[in-house]
C-alpha cells in the first residue's frame, strides 16, 4: 500500500513540542472492485446464458412456488415461481433482457442526445432555441406517464420498451452535451482551428465532440441504472416485456400476488435489481471521480 | 368445490368483473309483492343512522343508468340511487319484485309489468308506468349514449295501460324475458321530470331515482357519498344516514381496508378472499355459484380456432386444476360441468373436456402435419386474474410441441373493443348467470348480442332456443341438456373458473343483501348496536 507523508504544520495555538505527522493512506477501492465484479458477473451470465446449464426460462421445471435451496439442482436452487419456472434461470435470462434493452436505449439516447446537444451548443441561435424547446417538452412529461402512454399506444415489445427508454435518456444527454459544447467552443484551440479556416462540421466533430465525450461517458452507468429501474417499473405495471420472456420487472410483477406465501419470487429479482443499480451507481461515481482527477491533472 | 384456505394476494375482482356476464333471474315472476325485498336483519340488532362504507370493484363512468353496460360493476351505484324493478334469489332463482310487483306473460311475446303503488322518486314525482316507458324508450332511441342491452334489442313496442301497468311486446317470443330485463340497465328507472329539467348530461352527474339514497357528493375514482332518501318507498328504511362508495379494484387491498376498519363491506368474486376474511373474523353471509363461468373464448372465425381440433387440443392440453393451484392457490372452483349441481339443468354425465396430454399432443402434431400449426395470441386485461391465468396457460402449453402462444395484455376498453370486433384468437371473457338466460344465450347463440367467438352451431342454437321458448322446467331441461352436449362437442371456450359472488362484512354491520353477480341492496345495510 502506498503511503503519502504530508508535511505537517502546527495548528495555531498548539503547544510547541514534537511535531505530529499526519498520514493519508490511499484506500483500496473495494467498492469499485465489488461493483465491477458484480457487473462483470451479470454481463457474463447474460452473454453466456444459452450455454449455462439452465432450464428454459419459459418452461416449468417443477412444482409451483418451491422455496430457494429446497433442491441444489441448478434449475431450482433459487426456487420456482408461480408457474413452476426456474427463478435462477429467469433471473439470468432477465439480466440479458434488461441489459440489452437498457444498453440499447442508452446508446441510442446518447447518440441522439449528443447530436442534438452539439447542434444546440455549437450552432446556437435558432438551433439552440429549437433543441431547448424539444428538451424542455420531453422533460415536462412525467417519465412513467410517457412510458405508459408509449406502451399503451404501441404494442408492448422489446423494441417498444427500448424506444420509450431512449426517449427518456435523450434530454439528459442533450443537456449534458450542450453545456459541454458551449464550454469547449470557447477554448483557444477551437478558436485557433477557426482561424485556420476549419469547417464548422470539422470543428464540431473533431474538436468539440471528442473532448466533451468524457463528460458523457461518466454519465452512462448512472443512466443505465435509472433505466433498469424504469424498465422494472413498467414490467411491474404489466407494460414491460411480454410474457413468457423474462425480465426483472415482470418477475417482480408476477410474484407480487404470491408475496405472502412465496416471497422469494419477488425478493430474488428485487435484490438483483438493487445490487445492479447500486453497482452501476458506484461505478459511475468512481469513474467520474477518476476521470475528473485525470482531467484536472492532465 | 375445492376452495381452500387462501392466504395469497389475488387480483381477481377487476378482471372477473370486466369479464362477468350479467346474472339472470328464474321464471317465478309475480311473486308476493308484500315480501320484504332484502334480507332484513333483526330490528333489535341494527340501529338507525350512522355512516358506512362499501367498496365496489370499480368506479362508474357516470351515474346515468343508460351508460352502464354491466349490472355487475355498476350495481352498487345504481341500486343505491335507483333501486331495482326485480331482484332474484340466488339459490332458487325466484324473482322477488321490488318496485314492480309482477312481470308476467301468457304467450311469451307480450309481457305485463305491474308497479307498486305509491313509489316516488327522490324529487317527489311518481314512479309510474310512464316513467318506466320513458326510461326504456330512452335506452333505445339514441337520446343518450346507451349501452345496447339484450333486453332493449328484444323490445318491439312499449305501451302504458294505466299508471301502474305497462305492457311490452317483443319482436319474438321469449318466455324468459324477465331475465333480460333484470339483467340490464332496464331495471333502473329514472325520473322523467328530472331528465327533462336537467338535461341528459347534467342528469348523469346529478341523478334522481327512487332508491334508498340520493347523491350528496362525488369524486370520480374516489368517494361517492350518498345520503338517506326521505322519500324512499320502504317505510323506515334505509337504516343508514350516509352510505359511502369507495371503489378499489384490488381485492386484497379492499379486504385489508375492511379489516382495518376503513370500510365495512365488500364482495369477492371467487370466494378465497371471503375465506381469508372469515379467518380474520369478518362475516361472509352469502355465497352462491353461477352457471357457466369465466372463460377464455375461442374465436371460431379466425385460424387456428376455426378448426375444432385446435380448440380441442388446447383444452385437452391444459390441467386446469394445476392452474387453479398456481393462480388461486386452489381457491377457485374449476367447472367440471357447464351447470353447477344446484342447477335444475345439471347432469353429472355431461362433463367438460379434461386434461389428456397425449391426445392433445397428437392433435397438435396432426394439425402441424397438415400445415396448420397451432399458433395464437391470448388477449387479456392487464393486472387481472385472467392475465395470470393466461400466463399459466402459456406456460403449460410451452411443454407441448407444435404449439406457440403469446399473451397480449391491454386495458379493459381495448380488450372489450377486441372482443366486439372479433379481432382476437383466444380472449378472456365470461358467460355466467344464475340461469342460462340471458348470459349464455347472449354469448353462445349465433344471434346472441355477445357472441364474440363467432359461434355458429345449430345444435347450440336449438338448445338455447328451446330453453328460451318455454317456461316449463322439463321442456327447458331437455333443451339445456342438448345444449350442454353441443357445447362439449363444439368446445367454444376454456371454462376457466366458476364465478362465486360473496359479500364480506365487518363485524359491526349487517343487512347487506346481494343478488346476481355481486349487486348489493343497501336499504337494510346498517350498523349493529
Amino acid at each position: 500500500m502506498s503511503t503519502d507523508v504530508l508535511p505537517t504544520t502546527r495548528p495555531a495555538g498548539a503547544s510547541a513540542g514534537k511535531p505530529r505527522t499526519y498520514t493519508l493512506r490511499a484506500r483500496r477501492p473495494y467498492g469499485l472492485w465489488i461493483a465491477s465484479a458484480w457487473v462483470l458477473l451479470l454481463v457474463g451470465c447474460a452473454v453466456a446464458a444459452d450455454v449455462l446449464p439452465l432450464a428454459d426460462p419459459a418452461k416449468p421445471v417443477g412444482r409451483a412456488r418451491q422455496v430457494p435451496f429446497h433442491s441444489l439442482a441448478p434449475d431450482q436452487i433459487l426456487g420456482t415461481d408461480t408457474y413452476g419456472r426456474s427463478v435462477l434461470s429467469r433471473v439470468i435470462f432477465g439480466a440479458r433482457t434488461d441489459l440489452l434493452v437498457t444498453l440499447c436505449a442508452c446508446a441510442f439516447g446518447a447518440v441522439l442526445g449528443c447530436l442534438l446537444g452539439l447542434l444546440a451548443g455549437f450552432v446556437k441561435g435558432w438551433a439552440d432555441r429549437a433543441v431547448s424547446f424539444l428538451i424542455d417538452t420531453l422533460l415536462a412529461l412525467p417519465p412513467i406517464i410517457l412510458l405508459i402512454a408509449i406502451a399503451t399506444i404501441l404494442r408492448p415489445s422489446t423494441w417498444t420498451l427500448t424506444f420509450g427508454l431512449t426517449l427518456l435518456t435523450v434530454p439528459a444527454f442533450a443537456r449534458l452535451e450542450r453545456g459541454a459544447a458551449l464550454s469547449w467552443a470557447e477554448r483557444p484551440f477551437v478558436l485557433a482551428a477557426r482561424s485556420y479556416g476549419a469547417s464548422g462540421l470539422r470543428i464540431a466533430f473533431r474538436q468539440i465532440l471528442p473532448n466533451s465525450l468524457l463528460t458523457v461517458i461518466t454519465f452512462v452507468p448512472t443512466v443505465i441504472a435509472g433505466l433498469i429501474v424504469a424498465e422494472g417499473s413498467l414490467g411491474f405495471l404489466g407494460l414491460g416485456i411480454p410474457p413468457p420472456a423474462a425480465s426483472w420487472g415482470t418477475m417482480i410483477a408476477d410474484g407480487r400476488a404470491s408475496l405472502r406465501i412465496a416471497p422469494h419470487e419477488v425478493l430474488v429479482p428485487a435484490a438483483v435489481v438493487f445490487l445492479t443499480v447500486l453497482a452501476l451507481n458506484t461505478l459511475g461515481e468512481k469513474v467520474r471521480d477518476r476521470l475528473e482527477i485525470r482531467s484536472r491533472t492532465g | 368445490m375445492g376452495r381452500k384456505r387462501m392466504r395469497v394476494r389475488v387480483r381477481l375482482r377487476l378482471g372477473a368483473l370486466a369479464l362477468a356476464a350479467l346474472a339472470g333471474v328464474l321464471p317465478a315472476c309475480g311473486g308476493s309483492s308484500d315480501e320484504a325485498p332484502g334480507t332484513a336483519p333483526s330490528a333489535a340488532t341494527v340501529r338507525l343512522g350512522g355512516a358506512a362504507t362499501y367498496i365496489p370493484s370499480g368506479d362508474v363512468r357516470n351515474l346515468e343508468p343508460a351508460a352502464q353496460g354491466s349490472v355487475t360493476s355498476s350495481g352498487p351505484y345504481m341500486n343505491a340511487i335507483f333501486d331495482a324493478l326485480f331482484t332474484v334469489e340466488p339459490k332458487t332463482g325466484n324473482v322477488r319484485p321490488r318496485i314492480a310487483t309482477s312481470f308476467t306473460t301468457t304467450d311469451g311475446r307480450t309481457w305485463t309489468l305491474k308497479l307498486r303503488d305509491g313509489v316516488k322518486f327522490s324529487d317527489g314525482t311518481a314512479l309510474d308506468a310512464e316513467a318506466v316507458r320513458f326510461s326504456w324508450e330512452r335506452l333505445r332511441n339514441g337520446e343518450v349514449q346507451a349501452v345496447a342491452s339484450d333486453a332493449v334489442r328484444q323490445m318491439d313496442t312499449i305501451t302504458v295501460v294505466d299508471p301502474l301497468t305497462l305492457t311490452v311486446t317483443l319482436k319474438a317470443p321469449n318466455w324468459q324475458f324477465q331475465h333480460a330485463v333484470q339483467d340490464s340497465s332496464t331495471i333502473w328507472i329514472v325520473s322523467p321530470t328530472a331528465v327533462r329539467t336537467q338535461g341528459n348530461d347534467d342528469f348523469a352527474q346529478h341523478p334522481v331515482g327512487a332508491g334508498p339514497f340520493t347523491l350528496k357528493s362525488r369524486t370520480p375514482n374516489s368517494d361517492t357519498v350518498l345520503a338517506r332518501n326521505p322519500n324512499y318507498w320502504q317505510t323506515g328504511l334505509p337504516k343508514l344516514d350516509t352510505l359511502i362508495l369507495r371503489p378499489n379494484p384490488d381485492g386484497q387491498q379492499a379486504l385489508d381496508t375492511v379489516l382495518s376498519g376503513g370500510a365495512q363491506a365488500m364482495y369477492d368474486g371467487v370466494g378465497q378472499l371471503a375465506t381469508q376474511g372469515k379467518d380474520a373474523g369478518l362475516s361472509a353471509p352469502q355465497d352462491y355459484g353461477m352457471q357457466g363461468g369465466v372463460t377464455f373464448l375461442f374465436n371460431q372465425a379466425k385460424a387456428p380456432f376455426d378448426d375444432v381440433r385446435a380448440r380441442q387440443a388446447v383444452v385437452l392440453a391444459l390441467d386446469l386444476d394445476e392452474i387453479n393451484q398456481q393462480v388461486f392457490e386452489g381457491g377457485a372452483e374449476i367447472p367440471k360441468t357447464l351447470f353447477s349441481p344446484d342447477s335444475p339443468f345439471y347432469d353429472a354425465s355431461l362433463t367438460l373436456p379434461v386434461n389428456q396430454p397425449e391426445q392433445a399432443q397428437a392433435l397438435f402434431d396432426e394439425l402441424a402435419a397438415e400445415g396448420r400449426p397451432v399458433s395464437f395470441t391470448i388477449n387479456t386485461t392487464s393486472g387481472s386474474a385472467s392475465a395470470s391465468y393466461a400466463k399459466a396457460i402459456q406456460t403449460q402449453l410451452s411443454t407441448y410441441d407444435n404449439v406457440t402462444v403469446e399473451v397480449a395484455q391491454t386495458d379493459v376498453p381495448t380488450h372489450s373493443a377486441g372482443l366486439r370486433n372479433h379481432t382476437f384468437q383466444l380472449a378472456s371473457s365470461g358467460a355466467q348467470s344464475v340461469d342460462p338466460e340471458p348470459a349464455l344465450y347472449a354469448a353462445l347463440h349465433s344471434t346472441g348480442s355477445n357472441n364474440y367467438g363467432s359461434i355458429k352451431d345449430s345444435a347450440i342454437d336449438r338448445g338455447l332456443d328451446a330453453g328460451r321458448a318455454s317456461s316449463d322446467e322439463a321442456t327447458r331441461r331437455a333443451g339445456y341438456l342438448a345444449f350442454q352436449k353441443a357445447v362439449i362437442a363444439n368446445v367454444p371456450a376454456i371454462w376457466a373458473w366458476r364465478y362465486h359472488p360473496v359479500g364480506i362484512l365487518a363485524t359491526n354491520v349487517t343487512g347487506l343483501h346481494f343478488y346476481g353477480p355481486s349487486s348489493p341492496l343497501f336499504e337494510n345495510f346498517g350498523l349493529v348496536e
